[in-house]
């Protein structure tokens, strides 16, 4: 067998090899001891070294013999038929009452008399005690010979048999002996051989180029997770929420064969009213529903013409004064429709949709429900076939693309479409919603913007609502919000997972 | 959206039917109006702007029992009156006067506060608070004609619900109509309305007299309108005559105007009604369902039109005076397309004839967008109204503002993202104790010279240690990505910045952009403790450069 030129180990089998190769033989108890497990807790590390040939081990019993508590006396104060066998030497002869100087306990007493006449030492005469002298030599030998025992297990001993000598020790007590079974494992010379070649593995959290070069990875300890605890979040850059529900209505738009445009948000009056047929005296225009700049354009040529044609369908249709400066006027748009006259006005006759998803203005204080500042989605579908039945149609599948369901549609009123509709969609919690504005373009907007026998199917949806619906936001403001963990945390919604959608 | 009350007896009884709260729900939505509340058997609902006759109980009354069948539209009664109004002496800043009489009325309480409140919603909506039209209700025969509509330099009388008479000035002054409309008459020219005896009507559009009121026991009506356009008051008055006439009145005199540019023509006009052609062929192409031209024309009957002759293919419609909305076939057309029901009207969509087609901006900014996501931004939102306050403090001293704010912190357009890209930073940086940050916003600015719209994409770096280079490096990666190379060149002028370290960004010769670290005095307004490095390039420039169509966007 080629030995390799190092030998990388898990770290406990390393630990546990280190030892027997520098102990050569030990048992498992005590190398549990020393890598600081319970025995059987290293049974699978010695089986798995055992399998690579590193170790050997052995079953055995043997048996640990220490001094018992009345044997560790004698040791030290010498045995009691040894003090009285002193004495009456000393004294020639003495009355068992005087025994007491002894020191003994009436049983050692007893026990120090017993052994004397089993020697046939002792001589009893008229209450008197006496040696007879001539027989004290063998049980001299008898005194000497337990006392060596108990000198030899003064620390304990392990033994794997028990000696003839220790019968006389165990039989009065002066030991005590226990059963042990233990593993012993001894080094091969395989360890022995490579034991400075030994290189730990390291603590298995992560994966290693090492240990992916491992030959086996049976060996090797991963860290079981502990899965009950909330793992951290991990660091996350994304685009805005509002953003990404904004993004997915314009790829709805694109897929249903929509063109993009834009148009100004600092607007003319004749833009945001006037090219729509909204009277100059329109509740829409007063300063309480429109931001106005305070000053106007300074001569636009390229609408001159349109400006007079626009007056004059005013002043035919509506019957009031119209006036051109009001037109002229600069406003902050108060709807995205003035994109879809403008577009209207650039494009003319023609088969074409368009759209846009804006910012528009209102005079408002935010609220739960309100804001200064919101979107909407125009769009217009133009043609000479073109009717109500394809916006409403539109409507519906725009709907189901946001996953809002079938629409419930009511007759409306704006100032620039007839007919005019209000489509609405059932939210689980509020009941049905109004979402879906829209009508028919009146030829009284079309034909000044250059557009005889064409019908445009036109609307202005409030997406910010629809927003809130789909990432069940309650308040409009926190559409618009700059907190960076709300945005990262927020979920997006199913529709634009794609969970449903788009079908 | 007006609101409107009634109550359900007077409704039921202008009707001369009942109707279930169902049945009627339904209704209502067919006339566009939306319900508030329905308790106490009292009506509260929204009516659109297009149906003034629909602002109180008579007009409601009389379009539900066209809806009902239980009655069929009829034209008006309309005659001259015996009397003349004179408006030579008229005010040149409110030059006209119109009026009608309805006779044979009969009123209670009720119906007076109906009256009141739909001149009161008439006033508000279509009158341009009174501005343009005032509508004034008198009791005929506490009058001698002929009456006068004349500018005066003073006038006595007792306002409506005051007990002693006032002098015009005092009017102004001391009532509650004279301090809200008051601006609208000139002092010592005041409009006046009086008889022949010098009984005052009213001093339009302020107050009318307390003396010629109309009461219970009225049963003749005076009806006026004054103002600047002819027209307006014509069809104004027409919807309150006609609510005036469905209390049981008998016919309608309209009252010949002498002296004054305008006749009463517009108003005889008016009273009598319109006649439109409506064809079958444009119901069928705006509606865009097949359709049966003959029951179309039948359910217009419900709408109170009167379908005066008709043929296969096309029809004369009567329209009545009260419907001021109508102004052509598509308007009859579209009651024809509530008679079917929005909901049953479908069909196939005409198909798109091209593929749809995203705006070059959009699409840019969606690249930048991704691309400032990989760089480790985090995208923001802000709006682009601001508080010009803040713009100032921040060095910026040319930028659009409204002139009519609603609240001072959202008055001003932002002319760069950076001003609120630097409070949304402070603002997470301060909330989070954040030690860095980096976040981008691209959204739309408004060029204070062209006033056109320019799309943004700004980004903010901050932490210990951030320098310029934090900000070329992402400029550079930024642009990189997108296949242009940014070149950087020493600039003066940039906002916010330290002018040793800023640049502008330019891209095949042509600035894109500016880049540099933050002047610790805005730090130091913004509260923040580490150097911030910002960046902002235009969307627009980078669309352009891309080769992307150029954008459609024009300054006004």
């Amino acid at each position: 067998m080629e030995i390799p030129r190092e030998l990388k180990l898990p770290p406990r089998l390393y630990l546990i090899a280190k030892h027997v190769a520098s102990l050569k033989r030990v048992t498992a108890a005590e190398l549990a001891g020393l890598v600081g497990r319970r025995e059987q807790d290293i049974m699978r590390d010695l089986a798995e070294l055992g399998s690579r040939g590193l170790i050997t081990t052995s079953r055995r019993v043997y048996h640990i013999v220490e001094l018992s508590e009345r044997g560790r006396k004698y040791l030290e104060r010498g045995l009691p038929e040894e003090k009285l066998l002193e004495r009456l030497t000393e004294v020639g002869r003495a009355r068992t009452s005087d025994l007491s100087e002894l020191g003994l306990e009436e049983d050692e007493v007893e026990a120090a008399l017993g052994t004397l006449k089993t020697f046939g030492v002792l001589r009893i005469h008229e209450g008197y005690l006496s040696l007879d002298e001539t027989r004290t030599q063998r049980l001299l030998d008898y005194v000497r010979e337990v006392k060596s025992v108990l000198e030899a297990y003064s620390s304990p001993k392990t033994l794997l048999e028990l000696p003839e000598s220790l019968k006389e020790a165990r039989r009065r007590g002066l030991v005590s002996v226990r059963q042990r079974k233990e593993i012993l494992v001894e080094a091969t010379d395989i360890l022995l051989e490579c034991s400075d070649r030994l290189v730990p593995g390291e603590v298995v959290t992560v994966i290693t180029p090492e240990i992916i070069n491992l030959d086996s990875w049976d060996s090797i300890e991963f860290k079981p997770f502990d899965l009950s605890v909330e793992p951290p979040r991990a660091p996350i850059f994304r685009k805005h929420f509002f953003v990404e529900v904004l993004d997915y209505m314009r790829e709805l738009m694109l897929s249903l064969g929509f063109e993009e445009v834009k148009g100004p948000h600092v607007e003319l009056g004749l833009w945001n009213f006037d090219a729509l047929f909204v009277q100059q005296h329109h509740p829409s225009r007063r300063p309480t529903d429109v931001y106005l700049l305070g000053k106007s354009a300074k001569g636009e040529p390229r609408v001159e013409k349109l400006l007079e044609l626009v007056g004059s369908y005013h002043r035919e249709y509506r019957r009031y004064r119209w006036d051109q400066s009001r037109a002229l006027e600069l406003v902050l748009r108060t709807h995205c429709t003035s994109v879809s006259a403008r577009t209207l006005w650039e494009r003319g006759p023609g088969e074409y949709r368009v759209f846009t998803i804006d910012r528009v203005f209102r005079p408002d204080t935010p609220d739960p429900t309100h804001l200064m500042e919101f979107h909407q989605l125009d769009g217009i579908i133009v043609g000479t076939r073109v009717s109500f039945k394809d916006l409403l149609e539109f409507f519906r599948e725009f709907a189901r693309g946001l996953g809002l369901g079938e629409p419930r549609f009511r007759p409306a009123y704006f100032p620039f479409t007839e007919p005019s509709v209000e489509g609405y969609v059932k939210h689980p919690r509020l009941g049905w919603i109004e979402v879906l504005p829209g009508g028919m373009f009146r030829r009284q907007v079309l034909e000044p913007l250059g557009l005889r026998g064409y019908n445009v199917a036109a609307w202005g949806i409030g997406v910010d609502r629809i927003a809130m619906v789909l990432l069940g936001i309650s308040d409009i403001r926190d559409l618009y919000t700059d907190d960076v963990r709300e945005v990262e945390r927020a979920p997006l919604p199913r529709v634009v997972l794609g969970a449903r959608g788009l079908g | 959206m007006p609101v409107v009350s009634v109550r359900l007896w007077d409704l039921f009884r202008l009707m001369g039917a009942q109707l279930e709260e169902g049945s009627l729900s339904r209704l209502l939505e067919g006339l566009k109006l939306e319900v508030d509340s329905l308790e106490g058997g009292t009506l509260t609902y929204d009516a659109p702007h297009d149906r003034p006759d629909l602002y109180s109980a008579e007009g409601l009354a009389r379009a539900l029992a066209y809806q009902l069948g239980t009655r069929r539209p009829a034209k008006y009664p309309v005659a001259r009156s015996g009397f003349y109004v004179d408006s030579g002496a008229a005010p040149r800043y409110r030059p006209h006067v119109l009026m009608t009489v309805v006779r044979g009325v009969e009123l209670d309480d009720e119906a007076i506060s109906q009256l009141f409140q739909l001149q009161e919603k008439l006033h508000v909506t279509h009158c341009g608070n009174r501005e343009l039209v005032s509508i004034g209700l008198y009791d005929l025969d506490t009058l001698s004609p002929p009456l006068y509509y004349r500018e005066v330099d003073t006038a006595a009388f007792r306002p409506l619900g005051y007990d002693r008479v006032m002098e015009a000035r005092e009017v102004l002054r001391e009532t509650e109509k004279g301090r809200e409309y008051g601006h609208l008459v000139e002092e010592g020219r005041y409009p006046l309305l009086v008889d022949s005896r010098g009984t005052v009507l009213s001093l339009p559009p302020i107050v009318n007299s307390e003396d010629t009121r109309v009461t219970e026991k009225t049963r003749n009506v005076l009806i006026d309108v004054t103002g600047t356009e002819p027209y307006l008051m014509a069809s104004i008055l027409a919807v309150v005559t006609t609510s005036v006439y469905e209390r049981g009145a008998k016919t309608i005199e309209v009252v010949p105007v002498v002296g004054g540019a305008v006749t009463e023509e517009p108003l005889a006009d008016a009273l009598l009604g319109k006649k439109i052609l409506v064809t079958a062929e444009r119901a069928i192409g705006l509606i865009g369902v097949d359709l049966d031209f003959a029951r179309a024309l039948s359910d217009l009957r419900k709408h109170g039109y009167v379908v005066e002759s008709s043929t296969e293919e096309r029809a004369v419609v009567w329209v009545p005076p009260y419907r001021v909305d109508v102004i052509d076939e598509d308007d009859i057309i579209e009651d024809v397309a509530i008679s079917m029901d929005y909901n049953r009207i479908s069909g196939l969509i005409e198909p798109p004839r091209s593929r749809g087609v995203e705006h070059p901006l959009e699409r840019t900014s969606r690249r930048l967008r991704d691309a400032l996501v990989g760089l480790g931004f985090m995208e923001v939102l802000n709006f682009m109204l601001t508080d010009p306050d803040y713009l100032r403090a921040l060095g910026y001293a040319e930028f659009v503002e409204v002139e009519n704010p609603k609240m001072r912190t959202y008055s001003a357009l932002r002319p760069s993202l950076l001003p609120g890209i630097l409070k949304s930073l402070s603002n997470n940086v301060r909330k989070y104790e954040l030690r860095s940050l980096r976040i981008f916003e691209i959204g739309d600015v408004v060029d204070p010279k062209s006033l056109a719209t320019v799309r943004m994409a700004s980004g903010a770096i901050y932490g210990a240690g951030t320098t310029l280079t934090d900000g070329l490096a992402a400029l550079r990666t930024l642009l990189e990505v997108l296949g242009l190379r940014a070149r950087f060149r020493r600039t003066g002028g940039v906002p916010l910045t330290i002018e040793e370290r800023s640049a502008a960004v330019e891209v095949d010769g042509v600035v894109a952009g500016i880049v540099g670290e933050v002047h610790p005095r805005y730090l130091k307004h913004l509260r923040l403790s580490s150097p911030v490095t910002v960046f902002e390039v235009s969307v627009n420039g980078i669309a352009e450069l891309l080769g992307a169509a150029s954008p459609r966007c024009q300054p006004c």
